[in-house]
């Protein structure tokens, strides 16, 4: 683990020239009768940031909840096409759902702690997945929180609730309990617009850090937000996926004309 | 000015309506609370009991008296019966609540807001004296027959009577709880890759555990202040109680019982009713209990 990290920060460009770690090839998602995303396919690189962007309901949400089969526990939702993750495809009903999510970790739109402690926030999901060792899950904890720039916040009360944080406190919270797994992919669905700007900055500035060796995805309404940290960007617009390259370019020199309508604010 | 006069009257007429709508029910609690403690109280000041020998006595026999022309005011035994009714019931009634209350909410929602709920709700409108019919004939045969109780009455038929009585309050409660819990929580609970049943019994049984703790104590007081069903098939003996198959007698079944057979002013109807202050002071720390735990449970959430 730490090695493939180091070795992804001494070379991405190497990383590049590996074959993605999650892949979609035509992605249709139904809610009932409703197509709410239609024949999506994208590549995920680690140590890449994503973002998808796009006006409200274009999908890019639904997209996202598909990577991780969050979409399968809502119901009459209907998912078909393949998603690949470590070479293989993870939308069939064989799919062992834990595992995959233990990999590829979420973060929502409202920070969403639970009612626990800090340490138990953290602690919940490695147990969950069979970790029973104290010193281990304590090494984890300081690990986690470390790693969302956290620990030194929040060590002198971890068994504090961990609703008494601040709202931007919480959500690096819910980055460190998804780092706790070890995910090689953490999707985040709008995670910074239930927060102030110095949190929002927080959090970006956390991405940037967590990428290295993982694949990042963020969907985000504040196309700033896009430019700033991500890599690249995928356009998404009423249920399509219209355009997707390096973020410089879809900014700068949009090929389509309704990615080129939607920068330019003629709708949103 | 003369426009406005009328509206300014209506004003003070709403006003004098409300307010005397709450006077009323301010005397009434007060004047209700001052009449149980005066009445309940005078046992102990004016016919001087010990109230160690109620609250600690085993002996319970108003009919006769002793040496000193005193009945038997030994309480215990009511005490006893009716906290082991209570206990019994709620530890027969809660698992059964809070097993169906996840069901109707966690694992088939449509079905617990459509199906189960009403007819849940509708449980509890039955009144009491068919709960007891039905024990009667069902719960102390089942003791007369399959257990070889020779009356088939006591605490464990009063206790299963009350449970089923109680099961709708807990379960109502319990599915309130247990819907109050945000779906956020569920959410990231499973993205972490953590079972259904982890996530249920983890995170929202954890989540909801001051409403789960505060619905078993509304169904513990209903089952400590019922009285008529479990006259039914309480076997209505007012004696220590030594097993659960035998006849025994709660606080409220004795009120029930002895009510009408003393004059007022004598010692025994003086004693029944501090048996009434005694059942409205339980109340009265179930309520404190319930109010503690929705406070705590507020502050851990912070």
């Amino acid at each position: 683990m730490i090695e493939t990290l180091e070795q992804s920060v001494a070379s991405p460009a190497l990383e590049e020239l590996k074959a993605p770690v999650l892949y979609t090839k035509d992605v249709n998602v139904w809610y009932g009768d409703h197509h709410a995303l239609q024949d999506t396919s994208l590549d995920f690189h680690k140590g890449e940031i994503t973002a998808l962007i796009g006006p409200s309901g274009c999908g890019k949400s639904t997209y996202l909840r598909c990577l991780n089969l969050m979409n399968r526990e809502i119901q009459g939702c209907q998912i078909t096409g393949e998603i690949f993750y470590r070479e293989h495809d993870i939308n069939t009903p064989e799919e062992d759902l834990y595992e995959l999510r233990k990999s590829i970790g979420m973060v929502f739109q409202q920070p969403n702690p639970f009612p626990k402690t800090i340490y138990e926030n953290i602690a919940f999901a490695p147990r969950c997945h069979g970790q029973r060792n104290k010193a281990t899950l304590d090494e984890l904890v300081e690990e986690s929180l470390r790693g969302a720039a956290l620990w030194d916040e929040v060590k002198d009360k971890l068994n504090k609730s961990a609703q008494a944080l601040s709202g931007g406190q919480q959500q690096r919270l819910c980055i460190a309990r998804a780092l706790a797994l070890k995910p090689d992919v953490i999707l985040l669905d709008e995670p910074c617009s239930a927060l102030d700007p110095i949190s929002t900055l927080a959090i970006e500035e956390l991405m940037h850090s967590i990428a290295a060796g993982r694949a990042i995805i963020i969907v985000t309404h504040n196309m700033e937000q896009a430019t700033r940290v991500s890599n690249r960007t995928a356009f998404f617009y009423m249920g399509e996926m219209v355009e997707t390259g390096e973020t410089e370019q879809i900014f700068n020199a949009p090929k389509s004309q309704r990615l080129n309508d939607y920068l330019s604010g003629r709708f949103s | 000015m003369a426009q406005t006069m009328p509206k300014r009257r209506l004003e003070k007429i709403g006003l004098s309506v409300t307010g005397a709508c709450v006077a009323l029910v301010t005397l009434v609690v007060v004047a209700l609370i001052l009449m149980v403690a005066g009445k309940g109280l005078s046992a102990f000041f004016k016919d001087g009991v010990n109230p160690l020998e109620f609250f600690a006595g085993t002996k319970w026999d108003l009919q006769n008296t002793n040496e000193n022309g005193m009945p038997y005011v030994g309480a215990l035994p009511l005490i006893v019966t009716s906290s082991a009714v209570m206990v019994l019931s709620t530890l027969l009634a809660l698992p059964i609540a809070v097993g169906s209350a996840i069901f109707a909410v966690e694992i088939k929602p449509e079905f617990g807001r459509r199906v189960f709920q009403p007819m849940v709700e509708l449980l509890v409108g039955i009144p009491s004296v068919v709960f007891g019919l039905i024990g009667f004939h069902v719960v102390v045969g089942f003791m007369k027959t399959v257990l070889g109780s020779p009356t088939g009455l006591g605490i464990l038929p009063g206790s299963i009577v009350l449970a089923v009585m109680i099961l709708p309050t807990i379960t109502t409660f319990s599915i309130d709880a247990l819907r109050a819990v945000p779906a956020s929580y569920r959410q990231g609970s499973l993205a972490l890759g953590c079972t259904r049943w982890q996530t249920i019994w983890h995170v929202v049984l954890h989540a909801a555990k001051s409403s789960l703790i505060t619905a078993t104590i509304l169904g513990m007081t209903r089952a400590f202040g019922e009285t008529l069903a479990v006259r039914m098939v309480i076997g209505g003996i007012e004696v220590m109680p030594t097993g659960l198959l035998d006849s025994a007698s709660t606080i409220t079944t004795t009120l029930t019982t002895s009510m009408a057979v003393y004059a007022d002013g004598s010692p025994q109807s003086d004693i029944l009713w501090s048996l009434g202050l005694l059942l409205m002071g339980m109340s009265l720390v179930f309520i404190l209990i319930i109010h503690f735990v929705g406070r705590k449970g507020a502050t851990e959430r912070g």
